[in-house]
């Protein structure tokens, strides 16, 4: 009896933390960057890292769900540029109005979230472009407004959290952290959390099963709406008032990470854990780039190729596993089998 | 693992003249069966007999057109496999159900997650109860396994145990012994022979006729959607299921057989092939002018094999996994490509038109002159009266029926549909032909003429290779016949000193003590 | 036997695809837009009576040919199955490279259009063959091309400024022969090749194959790699054409030309008559798509709403493409 493939199952370290490669990369670049790059390895450039990530690290959560379940959600820069400037609007520089503001806030990114969801889960069309809609009238919905111009500011509690550091942390990675455990536990320990990777594993299959396909897509939205919305408020505590534009390229640096973090782009596979090492990749090579006085702009260059590269290793690896299996197959019946003794 | 809950002999499922149409063709006419508690009820058929609709019928993936069902006497009508499955009837596919990205344990509680009392997912009680069914179905898979890394037996027993969990009391298997080992076969044995001594009632569909044999007390033949026998297996042979599988009246009518001299040198020469996973050292030749008829039961690797000898073997292999050699008219050839086997003066006409023959969407005459399109260009602008010209010809000399030439294909009738993809390759002059299922889902009168057209071809010196499940039309029209069963070839026979239960026999395997002993005239 | 049957076919073939309804619902597909855009200029008529100015429908049509041109390239590609997400920063790739490097210099023209030409076809070659070899998906290829070809743009428009771009060169855009402006006229006869080779020749034919059903492409002997790869440097190569007619209109160049381009493109595409996952739709319904389009953006205009409406409209016009792609789909 052939005896099943010994790398096959998923291990506790894979479903939490992501995959081990990720997290070799990190160490290999943290190492490289303390030896190559000035100024890498001093702990005001660590926090000043973890903070600008944490940010991106929001995002990329709420994209994993949706990408977990075989989509993509574009428009999460337009969210996230909607809950900079809402949130800043409602506070107005209002200590009493934090909780009502961020609490709207989300509600907000929830509902044009699931709005999206229900479009791609009903009509069946193609989530990039439900989303790239979406995208433009939220970002128009914001111009509308913040009439185009800086909006409101924050409450005075949440001014210098952007920036603060509690110990050797910054506030936010600690502040991060207990979403952080929520979205693992849900991924992991919850029967929604199967049931998404169910439905990017093969929807067909998951619907026989009686897993509502459609409520699946449209909470994964709405968690990634939410979620954008809520990093808006975070980049108001770095930014100090509202952008109508803040979001802008956070989409893209969203699905890097979480391509980079190994969760695929057809779904079924990845989690929650690896894109935060994504998001670490992505963040060290802006702070390298940042560094050396690099411009922003080859950071755009070497994100494109980063998807490049992450593309061409999935379709390879996806063709020759599934060779791979193909070739392994023994014929139906041949060989093991003879006619059962009558009995 | 015992579920006691009814007294053997009681009616679990009873279906009444159940029917079911899926377009032109009738799937199901008028079928009445019941299946009792303490009774593993084997159902047999040919390819397209029935077996498989009226399973997915009775277990809620779908739902018939005509007649009822009741279960432990309640009529129902499942509006899903999951809630059939709930209500207690469990079916095991032929393709599997499982999600390949998920882990076995995943697979096996999809749907049904246990959760602990604090609302988080049960992953130890998930892991208990998956290992547990695994060791008692024979499995050496873990709970924690991703099941596209198992090999396909494996996979299997996933299937089995995801649905022996859910304690059925209606169980259906639909060919669950196709990738087995022999060990495996025998362990499921087994665990029917205890289901159904604890009062389960038990489908077995299967092709293998001994383990019919081996482990059924009752035993019932669909033939084109209808039953023709139910008997217990004690009061029946193989001999008398076989000739119950066949024996329809002739319909249509082929035209003559011309004793055609055989050229020494073969057209197609095809030695040892073999494509991991579908057939296995094959070897046979075609000569000039000869119809050869490819018999065999579903799974046998006929398809495969033709479309590798097109240079399309199915995704995701490819041509370079072919092994062993083919020759065309004597010389040693690589197609790796359809385009290569066009230039070799290969055509085929796959098994679905809709999906493999025909751009639907488009006109006639685009598809008729698809793969000529080359060609009938000049400085790469297509030359459309030469093109119209080509289609008129096909279309008058196949007699299609159609109000132009510019007609969309989907708007024709199935007859016509498949005289276009027909058409295709007549333009095209090949000098090999291969069909795959020529008639399937054509009327009679659509039928004949493709019968006529291909001895016409023949005649004519083409060589011609067509596959069909049809017993009556591989007699009728073939010069040679051979059988494959489970990717090799089992046997070849001459029309004339054969029969449709000598064939179908073959096809499944049988010793030839079990085999019907006459030749029908 | 035979007659009976022949004319039972015949029956049927009426009925059921029926020549009738067959020819309407084509045509509904195909013309569909152009009822909307009908129904768009009556609106406009009544809303604004500035609509109907000469000025203002020249201005239109100017507006559109450069979109219009893009768009055509990124039906080819819709039409075998795929997308083009990076047309956009293609565009804006060819303006700052033409505005940099031909300048003010007439002698400049040919090797400048030459050189964004090569440029356009190795981005369309590098896309195909990711998406036709590696079978990548072509969302997240294009994704990929897009950000490099952001980041180029940027990175090149950091050495050298902006200068104006020389007469000779903005006559395509700017110049009219008796009062028809030249880039409508170059457009027309663009649109005629393009519809031309699509139409009436073999690559063009091999693109409808393909898009309609891969295997059956494949399995009548026409080459897919070749295929799909042709249908990604088309668009490309329209698309740098495209961006040579817009910085034309320009005069110069600053980093916004082409912004959201690969959504109006698609938008247009879409609501032309393509379908997603291709086999549908030729090169007329987009540019009535992308006529809709610079139709509505200008009548905010005329009706002087802020800036923000038309990224309001660009997004609802994608839904709206979007659910009617939906409903075709239903047939």
């Amino acid at each position: 009896m052939p005896r099943p493939d010994s790398r096959s199952a998923v291990s506790a370290f894979q479903r939490w933390a992501g995959p081990v490669w990720v997290w070799t990369v990190v160490g290999a670049m943290v190492v490289a960057g303390s030896l190559g790059v000035a100024d890498f390895a001093l702990l005001s450039n660590f926090q000043a890292v973890g903070q600008a990530a944490v940010p991106l690290a929001v995002v990329a959560i709420g994209e994993t769900f949706v990408i977990l379940t075989g989509g993509i959600d574009i428009s999460v820069a337009a969210m996230l540029s909607l809950g900079n400037t809402l949130s800043m609007g409602l506070m107005a520089g209002h200590e009493g109005r934090v909780w009502f503001a961020i609490l709207l806030t989300v509600l907000a990114g929830l509902a044009a979230g699931a709005t999206s969801g229900l479009i791609v889960a009903k009509l069946r069309v193609p989530s990039f472009i439900v989303t790239l809609g979406a995208a433009n009238i939220v970002q128009g919905i914001v111009f509308a407004y913040t009439k185009q111009g800086t909006y409101g500011s924050p409450a005075p509690s949440l001014v210098n959290l952007g920036y603060a550091n509690w110990g050797p942390f910054p506030a936010l990675v600690i502040l991060l952290l207990p979403l952080l455990a929520v979205a693992l536990w849900v991924q992991n320990r919850t029967r929604a959390g199967r049931h998404v990777y169910a439905t990017g594993g093969d929807p067909a299959i998951a619907r026989l099963a009686g897993i509502s396909v459609t409520r699946v897509r449209i909470a994964a939205f709405a968690a990634s709406g939410g979620l954008a919305a809520l990093a808006g408020v975070v980049i108001s505590m770095r930014l100090g008032s509202g952008e109508p534009l803040a979001g802008t390229g956070f989409d893209w640096d969203a699905v890097t990470a979480v391509v980079i973090g190994g969760t695929a782009l057809r779904g079924g596979k990845g989690g929650v854990g690896g894109t935060i090492g994504g998001v670490l990749i992505v963040a060290m090579i802006n702070d390298f780039m940042n560094l050396q006085g690099i411009s922003t702009f080859w950071q755009t260059v070497a994100k494109g190729v980063v998807i490049f590269a992450a593309v061409i290793a999935g379709a390879g690896t996806e063709l020759l596993t599934r060779r791979r299996r193909q070739l392994l197959r023994h014929l139906p019946g041949s060989a093991a089998r003879e006619a059962p003794a009558h009995g | 693992m015992s579920t006691t809950l009814t007294a053997p002999g009681t009616p679990v499922l009873e279906a009444s003249r159940i029917g079911k149409r899926f377009g032109f063709t009738v799937a199901l006419d008028e079928v009445s069966a019941t299946f009792r508690a303490g009774e593993i009820h084997a159902l047999l058929g040919e390819n397209g007999a029935g077996k498989t609709t009226l399973t997915r019928i009775i277990a809620g993936v779908e739902s018939a057109d005509t007649g009822e069902l009741r279960f432990a006497g309640e009529p129902v009508d499942f509006a899903s496999p999951a809630a059939a499955l709930a209500q207690g009837i469990g079916l095991i596919h032929q393709e599997l159900s499982l999600i390949p990205s998920l882990s076995v344990g995943a697979n096996v509680f999809l749907g049904r997650e246990p959760r602990t009392t604090r609302g988080s997912v049960d992953d130890r009680a998930i892991h208990r109860q998956t290992s547990a069914i695994l060791r008692y179905v024979g499995a050496s898979c873990r709970s924690g396994d991703v099941v596209e890394s198992l090999p396909l037996a494996q996979q299997q027993l996933v299937e089995i145990a995801r649905i022996l969990d859910r304690r059925p009391r209606l169980l259906i298997m639909d060919e669950p012994t196709a990738s087995l080992s022999r060990e495996n076969v025998a362990r499921l044995f087994e665990i029917m022979r205890e289901l159904r001594d604890s009062g389960v009632a038990i489908v077995y569909i299967s092709h293998e006729i001994q383990e019919v044999f081996a482990i059924a007390d009752r035993v019932t033949v669909l033939r084109d959607g209808r039953v023709t026998m139910t008997k217990p297996i004690s009061e029946t042979k193989a001999d008398e299921v076989v000739r119950m599988m066949v024996g329809r009246e002739l319909e249509a009518l082929f035209p003559p057989r011309k004793q055609v001299a055989r050229s020494p040198r073969p057209v197609l020469e095809v030695a040892g092939l073999s494509l991991p996973g579908h057939f296995e050292d094959v070897s046979f030749s075609l000569y000039a002018g000869e119809v050869v008829g490819l018999a065999g039961l579903v799974g046998a690797g006929r398809s495969e094999l033709v479309q590798s000898l097109f240079g399309a073997p199915p995704s995701p292999l490819t041509p370079r996994d072919l092994g062993g050699s083919v020759s065309v008219h004597g010389r040693r050839v690589t197609i790796s490509s359809p385009r290569e086997a066009i230039a070799q003066g290969i055509g085929l006409v796959p098994e679905d038109r809709k999906t493999e023959g025909l751009l639907l969407t488009l006109a006639l005459a685009e598809n008729i002159t698809l793969p000529q399109l080359a060609e009938l260009a000049r400085y790469g602008v297509v030359d459309r009266a030469r093109g119209a010209r080509l289609a008129a010809e096909q279309i008058a000399r196949l007699r299609i029926v159609t109000p132009s030439a510019a007609v969309p294909v989907r708007s024709l009738s199935g007859g016509n549909q498949q005289k276009v993809v027909l058409a295709k390759w007549l333009a095209k002059r090949c000098s090999i032909l291969l069909l795959d299922e020529p008639t399937r889902g054509v009327d009679i009168g659509a039928k004949t003429e493709i019968y006529a057209f291909v001895r016409e071809l023949a005649e004519n010196g083409t060589a011609v290779l067509f596959i069909s499940s049809s017993l009556p039309e591989i007699l009728g029209l073939s010069d040679r016949i051979l059988v494959m069963r489970r990717g090799r070839i089992e046997a070849e026979h001459e029309p004339d000193t054969t029969s449709e239960e000598r064939l179908l026999s073959a096809a499944l395997g049988l010793a030839r003590e079990e085999r019907p002993e006459h030749a029908e005239a | 036997m035979a007659s009976s049957s022949a004319v039972r076919d015949w029956g049927n073939a009426l009925r059921r695809g029926g020549t009738a309804r067959v020819r309407l619902g084509q045509e509904l597909e195909t013309y569909g837009v152009w009822f909307a855009l009908a129904a768009l200029v009556v609106v406009s008529t009544l809303v604004s009576p500035e609509f109907l100015h000469t000025t203002n429908l020249l201005n239109i049509l100017r507006q559109s040919v450069p979109l219009a041109i893009v768009a055509m390239g990124e039906a080819l590609v819709i039409l075998v199955g795929g997308f083009d997400v990076s047309v956009g920063n293609l565009v804006t790739l060819t303006a700052v490279i033409t505005a940099r490097v031909m300048a003010d210099s007439n002698a400049r023209i040919l090797p400048t259009v030459l050189l964004v030409l090569a440029i356009g076809a190795l981005v369309g070659l590098t896309n195909g063959l990711l998406v036709a070899k590696l079978r990548t998906d072509p969302f997240v290829t294009t994704l990929a091309m897009m950000l490099v070809l952001q980041g180029a743009a940027y990175v090149y428009t950091q050495g050298s400024p902006a200068n104006d771009l020389t007469h000779g060169f903005r006559q395509i855009s700017v110049g009219d022969v008796g009062g028809v402006p030249i880039s409508v006229l170059c457009f027309l006869g663009i649109f005629a090749l393009v519809w031309f080779v699509l139409n009436r020749t073999v690559p063009g034919r091999r693109l409808y194959a393909v898009g309609t059903n891969r295997r059956v492409a494949h399995l009548s002997g026409q080459p897919l790699t070749r295929t799909i790869v042709s249908a990604y440097v088309a668009c490309s190569v329209l698309t740098v054409v495209g961006g040579l007619f817009l910085v034309a209109w320009i005069g110069t160049t600053d980093m916004s030309a082409g912004s959201g381009w690969a959504l109006q493109a698609i938008a247009a595409a879409l609501i032309g008559g393509a379908a997603i996952g291709g086999g549908r739709g030729g090169v007329g319904g987009p540019v009535g798509g992308v006529l809709v389009l610079t139709t509505i953006l200008n009548l905010v205009d005329l009706v002087a709403l802020p800036n923000y409406a038309k990224l309001l409209v660009e997004g609802g016009a994608v839904i709206a493409g979007v659910a009617l792609y939906s409903q075709r789909r239903k047939e």
